[in-house]
């Protein structure tokens, strides 16, 4: 959505237009959805981070200003605490004991050839990479943020975020191509 | 920033811009997009839930706003209505100064004139009723009293020479509200010693000094009782505070000295209010 459109949507909105709530849902709703459950995994939880952000979105809109960050940015800063909440209160109760520099290490073989069972490839590669890169891939490819935007999401510079992106870019190929030659 | 980083960046935003040698990368991109380009859930309920929840918002912003001004109004009217009633020395009697001075509320002129007459009102009923009803003229000469104090505090608002007016006239009612006590209180004590007989206190001779020399019944804080004390048939109970033929209205707090008050507006411009003569 372009900017100038985007911050009509929203004041609309803050005033209680219906059609600009509408609007807004039916535009960030897939993306926040993919975000989180490329993050999570588990399409339950990936709606339950995707309403919850809309729930926040609402009780909060009176007080959204525009000021540097943008909406998207907001939005999916709102998404990736979320996620984060829902991550450590799985850990807390012992359902997810993978701290996160073991998931910079990736997974085990053996976890590897579960999640192609699957067919989930894809996250098994991303969880090989180091949680930075990963979480710049999955804002600017998922949720489809740009360089700004991500960076506001991360609290990092543009400039931070583009070498992320071109380190994450250039791990992500080294681990398909040996999967591609293997198949 | 090193520029392939820089030129991946501009290939990712404008397919037109790619180079050979990024070519690779955003192909993994593109790749790596449309694998997680899944398919979101209807989610018509959440949906609904926020378009609703924006509308139903929408309607509560206006009393949101609404709510502070109708505070502010109600703490402005609220602290006009207080400082109304201050007096020299509260801490919010310079909000009273301000207000009289755009007319919200009485000049201190105008207050000290309005107490004046109230005191002097009930001073003349305290005089008619203190021998029917002490009791009720003591209340009446207590009440003139503490009008008598307020008066007092404003006086050093007024001007020089309306001061020295208004001190006077108060200086003459408190004389004439202090007899009243003295007389009821005499009286009450004179009642309790001789077993209630009350005849003889203050029917026969008319103190004039005392000042009883209001006839106007224009009672303006709506007392009944003033009315009777004009009733000469009161006179066989032996009520002394009242004489017909009495002339004599020049003492202390009398009619004259609010006349005095020249400076004050127009305070002597009531001369059919409460205290003036017949």
């Amino acid at each position: 959505m372009e900017t100038g459109l985007l911050k009509r949507e929203v004041r609309r909105a803050a005033r209680g237009d219906r059609d600009a709530a509408a609007s807004l849902f039916d535009h960030y709703h897939p993306r926040l959805y993919r975000y989180a459950l490329a993050k999570l995994g588990r399409p339950a939880d990936a709606e339950d981070v995707a309403a919850e952000t809309f729930a926040r979105v609402l009780r909060d809109l009176d007080r959204f200003r525009w000021k540097g960050a943008g909406f998207e940015a907001w939005l999916f800063r709102i998404a990736s605490n979320l996620v984060v909440d829902l991550v450590r209160h799985e850990n807390r109760e012992g359902a997810d004991e993978v701290t996160e520099e073991m998931e910079a290490v990736g997974p085990t073989p053996e976890q590897l050839a579960i999640y192609r069972e699957i067919g989930r490839e894809l996250d098994a590669l991303l969880e090989t990479l180091p949680p930075d890169q990963r979480e710049v891939l999955l804002l600017r490819f998922a949720a489809g943020l740009d360089t700004e935007d991500t960076g506001r999401v991360m609290d990092r510079r543009a400039n931070a975020i583009r070498q992320l992106q071109f380190r994450a870019l250039q791990n992500l190929r080294a681990r398909i191509e040996p999967q591609v030659e293997a198949s | 920033m090193t520029r392939p980083e820089k030129a991946l960046d501009q290939a990712l935003r404008d397919e037109r811009k790619v180079t050979a040698d990024v070519v690779p990368l955003v192909e993994a991109a593109r790749d790596l997009e449309e694998r997680l380009d899944t398919e979101a859930p209807a989610s018509a309920r959440e949906r609904a839930i926020f378009i609703e929840g924006v509308a139903a918002r929408g309607h509560r912003r206006r009393p949101r706003l609404l709510a502070p001004v109708l505070a502010g109004t109600a703490l402005v009217f609220l602290l006009g209505f207080a400082a109304g009633a201050a007096l020299p020395g509260d801490a919010i009697y310079p909000v009273r100064k301000v207000m009289a001075s755009v007319g919200l509320v009485a000049s201190p002129a105008e207050e000290m004139r309005s107490l004046l007459r109230g005191a002097t009102t009930r001073i003349t009923d305290a005089e008619a009723l203190q021998s029917r009803s002490p009791s009720r003229a003591r209340t009446q000469a207590f009440a003139a009293i503490g009008m008598l104090e307020d008066a007092a505090q404003l006086a050093g608002d007024l001007s020089a020479q309306q001061r020295g007016s208004a001190n006077e006239t108060i200086a003459g009612l408190r004389e004439r509200a202090a007899a009243v006590v003295a007389f009821v209180t005499n009286t009450t004590e004179d009642d309790s010693g001789s077993g209630g007989g009350s005849s003889g206190r203050g029917s026969g001779d008319d103190d004039d000094s005392s000042g009883p020399g209001s006839g106007d019944d224009d009672d303006d804080d709506g007392d009944d009782d003033s009315s009777g004390s004009r009733d000469d048939s009161d006179d066989s109970s032996g009520t002394g505070s009242r004489n017909d033929d009495d002339d004599d209205n020049s003492g202390p707090g009398s009619d004259d000295d609010l006349d005095d008050l020249d400076d004050l507006d127009d305070l002597d411009d009531d001369s059919s209010g409460p205290g003036s003569d017949d």
